[in-house]
């Protein structure tokens, strides 16, 4: 990673959008990089929106919030419909394909996320984990193994297994995606 | 000398915090021992942070049933020899506002971070403001000083929180961090140090703790249980805190002097920084979050050709207008941007001279974007 990147986690409270954030930013800081964090807040509940943006760079960052993401992660339909256009030119869109459906030119990096978590992993939970695997895979800014050792660290030690289960996935299917 | 160099107590190194969390451990680091508080949106993650910590490490905490028995309960701590603080927003402000005149008038060593929202009153909860510049230096009556820092990252959440508990003991007063909840709830790396500077409380025995033949001078604090005759009173005092309410040139010497001990060291309190000011013609004075703004928006204007610069204030109160005066005269126009109706654009124009002032206001409960300041830089051309 060269220059200041933008991220944008969004999605419905519950399916771990903020812990999703938190962990690659301390992935980043892990990894020597700078990293810049902020995550919708207010008086939502379960099922509202839920939002985690981060700034990463190799130097002191200026501004730290997100203007035009260069990676949108669209975890609901209703995170689709609101952030997709505001992507930068030549930025990208994943979606959870099972739960969203998208509109060109946003229309290539789908996965059914929630779905795999669920039947190959069992748990709904772990679908922001394959989240992290596939944002990771799919561009490169983070060292896999640095973020699998920052994850141990975030999550209860029961689920360790699970979750490097869950990340090693993530981090394959995004490595398959070709991107342009 | 009271300042001494100690290992830093909380984890050193390159790490991802909160700005609440990093302002918690900055007021671990710098010594604090009390925290007497009512949890406030988007204050609370401090108060949190301080009831897991403070025990453990031989403190004491304690929630307290509204802000005014907070502040209340952070002076008497101070005067058992705690460095104490407490951690509000605008709603609290309000409340604690009788007490400050209390600490400032009894030179009270205590810290106070507001993480403002948007007021007034109630207002917006969760959501940012930056309107309670005015009110930490106006707020309580009478004619008294504070000093209030400005972070504007997650790093100065910890080392301006050191810098107020430094400068709260060394002046016996209230000192402010005046943080806004973008950089409370902004997580970022920081790189904390392996040891820091901390400033003890100046203790002489026997001599008197609320005077001194200096017209600026800041007398030594004893603490109770020291021995000493201790008076402390909010109403006016001779040296001794003997109550003297009737007689004018006690009065007159005594508030005068409370604010000269402050201003008279205006040099030391007051920080900046200057970001492309050499050959800048527009220079964007900023505060706080709003100054990451800035920053990105001088940068993307020198791309574009524009000589512009920013001064970013540090330090709120003491007002450094001299600093203003010295940086009008080398420019042709400032603009201010703040996330108030132009709290500090008044105080930049006081000093400006002829130099003219643009304020670029926004209360719309979310953060300036550097483009705002953008294009208001290409209208003032």
């Amino acid at each position: 990673m060269t220059e200041r990147k933008e991220i944008r986690l969004a999605g419905l409270g519950g399916q771990g959008v903020v812990l999703a954030g938190v962990l690659l930013g301390q992935a980043a800081v892990d990894q020597g990089l700078y990293a810049a964090g902020s995550n919708s807040y207010g008086a939502q509940a379960r099922g509202g929106g839920a939002r985690a943006d981060l700034v990463l760079d190799n130097q002191e960052i200026d501004y730290p919030h997100v203007e035009q993401p260069d990676l949108l992660v669209a975890m609901s339909q209703g995170a689709y419909d609101a952030y997709a256009s505001g992507v930068a030119d030549g930025g990208m869109v994943l979606f959870d394909s099972g739960l969203v459906t998208p509109v060109a030119p946003h229309d290539r990096y789908g996965a059914k996320v929630t779905a795999m978590a669920l039947e190959e992993f069992g748990s709904r939970q772990v679908a922001n984990v394959l989240w992290v695997g596939l944002v990771a895979g799919v561009t490169g800014w983070f060292d896999s193994r640095a973020l699998e050792k920052t994850m141990l660290g975030l999550v209860p030690e029961r689920f360790a297994e699970l979750n490097k289960a869950a990340l090693a996935k993530g981090l394959q299917e995004g490595r398959a995606w070709e991107v342009a | 000398m009271p300042l001494r160099t100690v290992t830093n107590p909380v984890k050193a190194g390159s790490r991802y915090l909160s700005g609440n969390d990093a302002a918690a451990e900055g007021a671990i680091a710098a010594g604090c021992r009390y925290y007497g508080g009512y949890p406030i949106t988007p204050s609370s993650e401090i108060m949190e942070y301080m009831s897991r910590e403070l025990a453990p490490r031989g403190g004491a905490f304690m929630q307290m049933e509204d802000e005014i028995a907070s502040i209340s309960s952070v002076v008497g701590a101070s005067w058992t020899g705690s460095k104490a603080m407490t951690a509000t927003s605008g709603p609290g402000l309000s409340l604690m506002q009788e007490c400050l005149g209390y600490a400032a008038f009894t030179e009270t060593p205590v810290v106070l971070v507001d993480v403002q929202r948007a007021g007034p009153c109630t207002g917006q909860a969760t959501k940012v403001g930056a309107g309670d510049l005015m009110a930490v230096k106006w707020g309580s009556h009478g004619d008294y000083q504070v000093v209030a820092l400005s972070p504007w990252s997650v790093q100065e959440m910890f080392s301006l929180t050191v810098e107020a508990f430094n400068l709260s003991e060394r002046l016996r007063v209230p000192a402010f961090l005046l943080a806004e909840e973008a950089t409370g709830h902004l997580r970022e790396r920081v790189d904390l140090p392996e040891s820091l500077e901390i400033y003890d409380r100046d203790y002489q025995p026997h001599e008197p703790p609320f005077g001194c033949d200096e017209p600026d001078g800041i007398p030594s604090m004893p603490r109770f249980g020291d021995g000493e005759n201790l008076l402390v009173t909010g109403s006016t005092h001779d040296r001794w805190g003997y109550r003297k309410t009737e007689g004018p040139a006690f009065h007159d010497a005594l508030v005068r002097r409370l604010s000269q001990k402050v201003l008279s060291r205006k040099a030391e309190i007051c920080r900046h920084e200057g970001y492309y000011l050499d050959d800048a013609e527009l220079v964007v004075v900023a505060y706080g979050f709003t100054a990451r703004a800035a920053l990105r928006a001088v940068r993307q204007a020198r791309r574009g050709g524009l000589a512009v610069g920013l001064l970013r204030l540090i330090t709120i109160w003491p007002f450094d207008d001299e600093l203003i005066r010295r940086v009008a005269q080398g420019a042709k126009g400032f603009l201010v941007p703040e996330m108030n109706l132009g709290q500090v654009d008044g105080l930049v124009r006081s000093a400006a001279g002829d130099t003219p002032v643009k304020s670029l206001t926004q209360v719309n409960g979310s953060t300036i974007s550097p483009a705002s300041i953008l294009a208001a830089l290409g209208e003032m051309r």
